[in-house]
């Protein structure tokens, strides 16, 4: 337990270290709105590794810490729409007993859900529901990175498991990779 | 079981992509293209208000001459003006959100409001 809680720590000073690095990249394919998502590494590998709880917690910190450190608070209330809802569309993939999904196809739906989250919030601060027409483009842009997150995330989590820094016997899902 | 996964998978993904798709091309087709209104005014008052998406064709009548407005596509120009410059009938369409002619000469200007935006503010990024 207080491992894990050590461990929680450590993620979300990597996903913001993640955030800001992403900050400085100054790509966006002409998508405005695009991000690679870097942040959901962690997220991802913290569902698989701490488990379900562990990721929304460290999703929702996450989210306040860098927005109070590199946003502002407008920010604020998309990217927790955003992250919200993103976490938990991934928590309900991979918590259905079955392992249906592996962590590639939990992390496009992380990505999509995550725009479907700030768009929606946006249309609504906005009221002005035509921003999201905008929302198609911003979901293939998200599938993709989506992808590209996960492939990271499972070589993120099977790094972790040969270096014995966390512990094999309590791992949540080692066989769900 | 990972084949199994690899499958799931596939189909996610492409029911994350085919879904966009669809969406993208429901509202490519044309019909709801254009959503802005045109807004007329002559001398700072409003003279009339006309949405983009029904082709129509007003004449504007003000104290000092007449501009012609056509609007159709989901574009507005003027089309012909008995003013001296010619500088509106010259203007090209307008579609987009704050776009403006303006007729010197008669103190007519033609706006565009709620339409299609011209760019994605800060706020949205």
């Amino acid at each position: 337990m207080a491992k894990k809680l050590a461990i929680s720590g450590i993620f979300i000073s990597m996903a913001l270290v993640l955030s800001f690095f992403e900050g400085m990249i100054p790509v966006n394919f002409g998508v405005p709105g695009f991000k690679l998502g870097l942040a959901n590494i962690v997220t991802l590998t913290a569902l698989f590794v701490l488990g379900p709880l562990y990721a929304i917690a460290i999703q929702i910190g996450r989210v306040i810490l860098a927005a109070l450190m590199f946003g502002n608070m407008a920010g604020l209330l998309y990217s927790f729409a955003g992250g919200i809802l993103s976490v938990f569309a991934m928590v309900a993939l991979f918590e259905i007993r079955k392992p249906v999904f592996s962590i590639i196809g939990i992390s496009a739906a992380g990505a999509v859900f995550h725009n479907i989250g700030q768009i929606l919030t946006a249309s609504a601060v906005v009221n002005d529901l035509r921003l999201a027409y905008y929302l198609p483009i911003l979901m293939l842009s998200g599938v993709a990175t989506g992808i590209f997150v996960g492939l990271v995330s499972k070589y993120l989590v099977k790094g972790l498991i040969r270096t014995k820094f966390i512990d094999t016997k309590n791992l949540y899902a080692i066989d769900r990779l | 079981m990972k084949k199994r996964r690899l499958f799931n998978d596939i189909l996610l993904i492409s029911a994350l992509v085919i879904i966009p798709v669809i969406i993208l091309l429901v509202n490519i087709s044309p019909g709801n293209a254009s959503s802005g209104t045109v807004v007329i005014t002559v001398d700072n008052e409003v003279y009339a208000l006309a949405p983009l998406s029904e082709d129509t064709e007003i004449t504007v009548n003000t104290e000092n001459g007449i501009n012609h407005v056509i609007i159709k596509n989901g574009e507005a120009w003027v089309s012909d003006a008995d003013c001296s410059e010619q500088i509106c009938v010259s203007h090209r369409a307008i579609s987009k959100t704050g776009e403006q002619i303006v007729c010197l000469p008669h103190r007519v200007v033609l706006e565009i409001i709620s339409g299609e935006d011209t760019d994605i503010d800060s706020i949205s990024q």
